[in-house]
C-alpha cells in the first residue's frame, strides 16, 4: 500500500522535515496570512453586531451596517475566511509532515488560496450590499459559493495527491481526520447547495449542512492538530491507539446525523428530529474517547504548559472540545432544548466550539508552524502571553455571559405570565458583558496580528531556538 | 501497522456522509413532498414577495423565527402565538425562513396579533417609538424625511403614505414618508397569518392544534392578559397610547362615555380623524371581532375601563353579544361620525 518505505528507513528524520517544510512554506504562509486578515475583519464585524444590541441606534442609518447584515458578515468572515483558511494551512502542513514527503501540486494550493479569498471577499460584500441568500451559513451568493467550492477542490486534490505519495507505512490518527475532511467538505458544500430544496425540506438541508460544516471541516482539523501537537510538544506517545480508532469511526458515524437538532419543536417529521437527538447523545462516545486520549496524554506534563505557547493554546482548545461536545449533547435533549432553543445560549455554545476549541487550537498550530516556515523565532514572548490570556479570558467571559443570559432569556420566554419584552430586558446586562469580552478579544487579536506580521517580515529581535524544543523534535508514534 | 485498508477507509468516509444526507434530507424530502399546502394557505402576492426579499436583505431572520411550537414546548401556545406550524404551511417558502433565534418574538402569526399598518411602519422607522426597551435596529432607509412645509395631509392627498411617527422620534420639522420598500415589507408581515385551521393528521410534531383562542376553558377570561397580548403594543402598558399615533385609553371619552361605543370599536375597528385631549389621530384601529370571543372582548374592555385611573362600569359578554348581533352585516370599520351619531341616539 505505501510506497518507498525503504527510502524512509534510510533517510535521516530531520531532512524529511526540512524538505516538507520548504515545500509547503509558500502556500501555508499564504493561507495563514490571509486567514489573519479575515480574523481581524470578522472580529470587528462581530464586535459591531454585539454593540448594536447595546446601542441599537448606533450607526443606525447605514444600511450596510445594520445588525441583520453585519451579523452574517461576521459569521462568514470568521467561518470561511479565518477558520477555513487557517485550517487549510494547518492541514496542508500536517499532511506533508505526517506523510514524510514534500507537498504535491503546490501551485494548486496557491490557486486555492487566491480563489478562496476572492470568494469570501465577494460574498461578504454581497451580504453587506443586501444580496444574502437568506440561509444561515449559506448566505453567500451562488457565484461566491462556486468559487469557494472550486478552491476547496483544489486544496483537496493537493492534499490527496500528497497522501498518495506518502512515505510512511503507518497512518497517524491526525491523517485520518484530515483525509476524511478533505474528501467530505467539497461534497457536503456542493450537495447542500443543490437547487431543489424548498419549504421545510430546505430547512432540514440547511441545518444538516450548518452542523455538518463542523462535523466534516472544523472539528476534524481541530482534532487532527490536537492529536499531533499534544504528543509532539510533550514528547510522549498518544495515550491509546485503539481509543483513537474507536473515536474516529464513532465520530464519522454519529456526528453526520446531528444537524436537525437545530429544529427541535419545529414543523418537521418527529422521527427526523428524534434521529438527530439520538445521534447527538451518541456523540458522548467519540467525545469521551477523544477526551480520555488527549487529557490522559497530558497527565503529568502540565508543567510544560508554562514553556510552550503551542501547548497552552492546544490544551485549552482540547479541553473546550470536551466541554462544548458535552454541552451540545445535553442541548439536544428536548427537556433542555425547550429552554435553550431560540436564545443566546446557542450563540455561547457556537463560540465555545468555533472559538474556544477550533480557533485556540489554530492559534497554537500557527505558533508551532510559523517558525519552521520562516526560520525565524517568535519575537516578544511576553506578547504571546498577553495574546493567550486576553483571548482566554475574553472567550470565557463571552461564553459564561451568553450561557447565563441565554438560560434566563429562555426561562422568561417560556413563562407566559411575563410579557415577551421581559425576555429582552433580562439579557441586557449579559449582552453588555458580551461586548466587553469582544473588546478584550479584539485587543488579543491585535497583539497576535502584530506578532504574526513580525514573523512574516522576519522582524523584531532575533531569538535562538528555545532549548525546550531541541529535545522534542520527535515524530508522533 | 495499517489500521485498515485504504479503500475501506475511503468507502467508510464517503458512506457515513452520504447515508446521513439520504437519511436526514432526501428521505424526509420525499415524505414532505407528498404533503399538500394547507388548504387556506395563499401563495404570496407580488408585493408580498418583494417585501419578503427585503426581510431577507435586512437579515430579520437572525432575531425572528417563523415557527410555532406545540403545547408543552415553550410558551408558544400559552402566549397565543398560534397553533403548531406544519410542513403544509411552508410550501410557498423559498428560501425557508424558519429561523433559530427569538431575540425578538416569533412572526409566524404576527398579522393576527398586530394587524395595524401604522404600527408596523412606525416600528420599522424606529422600534423604540412604539416599543420602549426594544433592541431592534431602525430601518430609516425605508423611509423619506421631507420638510413639513405645510400640513401633512397634502402628502396624503398626493398619495404618499405619511407615517405618524410620534414626537421626539422624528427630526424636528420633518414628515416621515414610507417608501415602496417599507410598504412592501409591511405587506409581507401582514401576510403572516397562519391561524386558519388544519386537518389533525397534518400535524407533524406531536401534540394537538389548539385554535387561536384564549384559555377560556380554565374558567374566567383575564382581561389584563388579553390586553397584554393584543392591545398593549399600540395603547401601551400605561394606557397612554403614543401621542399623535395611537390614542390613549386613560380618560378617553370613546372608551368611558357609554358602554356600546367601545364594544363597537373593538368588534369592527375604527377609521378616521378623531381628537382626544387636544391631540388629533388619524389612523386605523383593526377589527378584533373575528379573532376574540364575546367573553374576551367583555373582559378586555372592562379591564380598560377600570385601569389607569379609569373607573367606569363593567361590560358583560351578553352586552358584547347583543352588539355583535345588531351589527352582524357590517364589514368595514366604523367612522367617527357614525359612532358619534349612534352614541347620541342612545342618550
Amino acid at each position: 500500500m505505501s510506497r518507498n518505505t525503504s527510502h524512509t528507513d534510510e533517510s535521516p528524520e530531520l531532512s524529511f522535515r526540512v524538505l516538507s517544510d520548504i515545500s509547503v512554506s509558500g502556500p501555508v504562509i499564504a493561507f495563514f496570512a490571509s486567514a489573519v486578515v479575515w480574523l481581524l475583519v470578522g472580529t470587528v464585524f462581530g464586535l459591531t453586531a454585539s454593540l448594536k444590541f447595546n446601542f441599537p441606534d448606533w450607526l443606525g442609518s447605514y444600511p450596510a451596517l445594520t445588525f441583520g447584515r453585519v451579523r452574517p458578515a461576521h459569521l462568514n468572515a470568521v467561518i470561511y475566511g479565518w477558520a477555513s483558511l487557517a485550517l487549510a494551512g494547518c492541514n496542508t502542513w500536517l499532511t506533508a509532515r505526517l506523510c514524510r514527503t514534500e507537498i504535491r501540486w503546490p501551485k494548486l494550493l496557491y490557486i486555492s488560496a487566491v480563489i478562496w479569498n476572492i470568494g469570501v471577499l465577494y460574498g461578504i460584500i454581497a451580504i453587506l450590499k443586501g444580496d444574502s441568500r437568506g440561509l444561515e451559513w449559506l448566505e453567500f451568493p451562488k457565484k461566491a459559493e462556486f468559487l469557494i467550492a472550486v478552491a476547496a477542490v483544489c486544496l483537496s486534490l493537493s492534499v490527496l495527491r500528497t497522501f498518495h505519495a506518502r512515505r510512511v507505512k503507518h497512518l497517524y490518527v491526525s491523517l485520518w481526520y484530515i483525509i476524511a475532511s478533505v474528501v467530505w467538505f467539497p461534497i457536503l458544500y456542493v450537495i447542500a447547495n443543490l437547487p431543489f430544496y424548498s419549504g421545510v425540506t430546505q430547512a432540514a438541508a440547511n441545518w444538516w449542512f450548518a452542523h455538518n460544516a463542523l462535523t466534516v471541516w472544523f472539528t476534524p482539523a481541530g482534532l487532527a492538530a490536537a492529536y499531533y501537537f499534544i504528543p509532539k510538544v510533550i514528547g510522549r506517545p498518544i495515550h491509546s491507539y485503539y481509543l483513537s480508532l474507536l473515536g474516529f469511526w464513532s465520530f464519522a458515524l454519529f456526528y453526520n446525523w446531528n444537524g436537525i437538532h437545530h429544529l427541535i419543536g419545529g414543523p418537521l417529521p418527529t422521527w427526523l428530529i428524534s434521529v438527530s437527538v439520538v445521534a447527538s447523545v451518541l456523540m458522548f462516545i467519540p467525545v469521551l474517547t477523544v477526551a480520555i486520549n488527549h487529557h490522559l496524554t497530558m497527565v503529568g506534563h502540565f508543567g510544560k504548559l508554562r514553556y510552550s505557547p503551542t501547548l497552552r493554546f492546544v490544551v485549552f482548545g482540547a479541553m473546550c472540545y470536551t466541554a462544548v461536545s458535552f454541552q451540545g449533547s445535553i442541548e439536544a435533549l428536548r427537556s433542555f432544548n425547550k429552554i435553550s432553543h431560540f436564545t443566546h445560549y446557542t450563540i455561547g455554545h457556537a463560540h465555545l466550539g468555533l472559538y474556544a476549541f477550533v480557533t485556540m487550537i489554530l492559534f497554537g498550530a500557527i505558533y508551532y508552524i510559523m517558525p519552521r516556515l520562516t526560520k525565524w523565532e517568535w519575537p516578544y514572548p511576553i506578547l504571546i502571553k498577553f495574546h493567550f490570556w486576553l483571548v482566554a479570558f475574553g472567550i470565557t467571559l463571552y461564553v459564561v455571559s451568553m450561557t447565563i443570559g441565554g438560560i434566563l432569556q429562555g426561562l422568561y420566554m417560556n413563562n407566559p405570565a411575563r410579557p415577551f419584552m421581559d425576555s429582552v430586558e433580562v439579557t441586557k446586562p449579559y449582552l453588555l458583558a458580551r461586548s466587553v469580552s469582544g473588546v478584550i478579544i479584539l485587543i488579543g487579536h491585535l497583539v497576535f496580528i502584530y506578532l504574526f506580521s513580525l514573523m512574516v517580515l522576519r522582524r523584531g529581535p532575533a531569538r535562538a531556538t528555545p532549548p525546550w524544543r531541541e529535545g522534542m523534535e520527535v515524530a508522533p508514534p | 501497522m495499517m489500521f485498515i485498508r485504504i479503500t475501506t477507509f475511503f468507502l467508510g468516509v464517503l458512506a457515513t456522509l452520504f447515508i446521513a444526507w439520504v437519511g436526514l434530507v432526501v428521505v424526509p424530502g420525499i415524505q414532505i413532498s407528498e404533503i399538500k399546502p394547507s388548504p387556506e394557505l395563499k401563495p404570496y402576492t407580488e408585493q408580498q414577495l418583494r417585501g419578503r426579499a427585503i426581510y431577507i436583505r435586512e437579515g430579520c431572520i437572525y432575531c425572528h423565527s417563523q415557527q410555532t411550537r406545540p403545547a408543552g414546548f415553550g410558551a408558544d401556545q400559552l402566549r397565543n402565538w398560534g397553533r403548531p406550524s406544519v410542513p403544509g404551511d411552508y410550501v410557498y417558502d423559498k428560501p425557508h425562513l424558519l429561523g433559530t433565534s427569538r431575540t425578538g418574538p416569533d412572526l409566524f402569526n404576527i398579522a393576527a396579533r398586530q394587524p395595524s399598518e401604522d404600527w408596523h411602519l412606525i416600528h420599522l422607522y424606529n422600534p423604540r417609538a412604539v416599543s420602549p426597551g426594544s433592541i431592534m435596529p431602525p430601518f430609516p432607509w425605508l423611509f423619506k424625511e421631507e420638510d413639513a412645509v405645510s400640513s401633512k395631509y397634502i402628502y396624503a392627498a398626493s398619495g404618499e403614505r405619511v407615517v405618524p411617527v410620534p414626537k421626539g422620534f422624528a427630526p424636528e420639522g420633518k414628515v416621515i414618508i414610507a417608501t415602496q420598500g417599507a410598504l412592501d415589507l409591511v405587506a409581507y408581515l401582514l401576510s403572516l397569518d397562519h391561524t386558519y385551521p388544519i386537518e389533525e393528521k397534518n400535524i407533524g410534531t406531536a401534540g394537538v392544534a389548539p385554535k387561536f383562542e384564549s384559555k377560556e376553558s380554565e374558567g374566567g377570561v383575564n382581561g389584563g392578559e388579553v390586553y397584554t397580548r393584543i392591545c398593549v403594543s399600540c395603547h401601551q402598558t400605561n394606557g397612554q397610547g403614543i401621542p399623535g399615533a395611537f390614542p390613549p385609553l386613560a380618560g378617553s371619552d370613546w372608551l368611558l362615555k357609554d358602554t356600546e361605543t367601545p364594544i363597537r370599536i373593538v368588534i369592527h375597528g375604527l377609521q378616521g380623524a378623531i381628537e382626544i385631549k387636544g391631540m388629533s389621530y388619524n389612523g386605523v384601529m383593526p377589527e378584533w371581532g373575528s379573532k376574540l370571543s364575546d367573553e374576551e372582548i367583555a373582559a378586555v374592555i372592562t379591564h380598560e375601563r377600570r385601569s389607569w385611573g379609569n373607573s367606569a362600569g363593567g361590560i358583560t359578554p351578553e352586552m358584547v353579544g347583543k352588539v355583535r348581533k345588531e351589527t352582524a352585516n357590517r364589514t368595514t370599520p366604523w367612522t367617527p361620525e357614525e359612532l358619534q351619531k349612534l352614541s347620541g341616539q342612545n342618550k
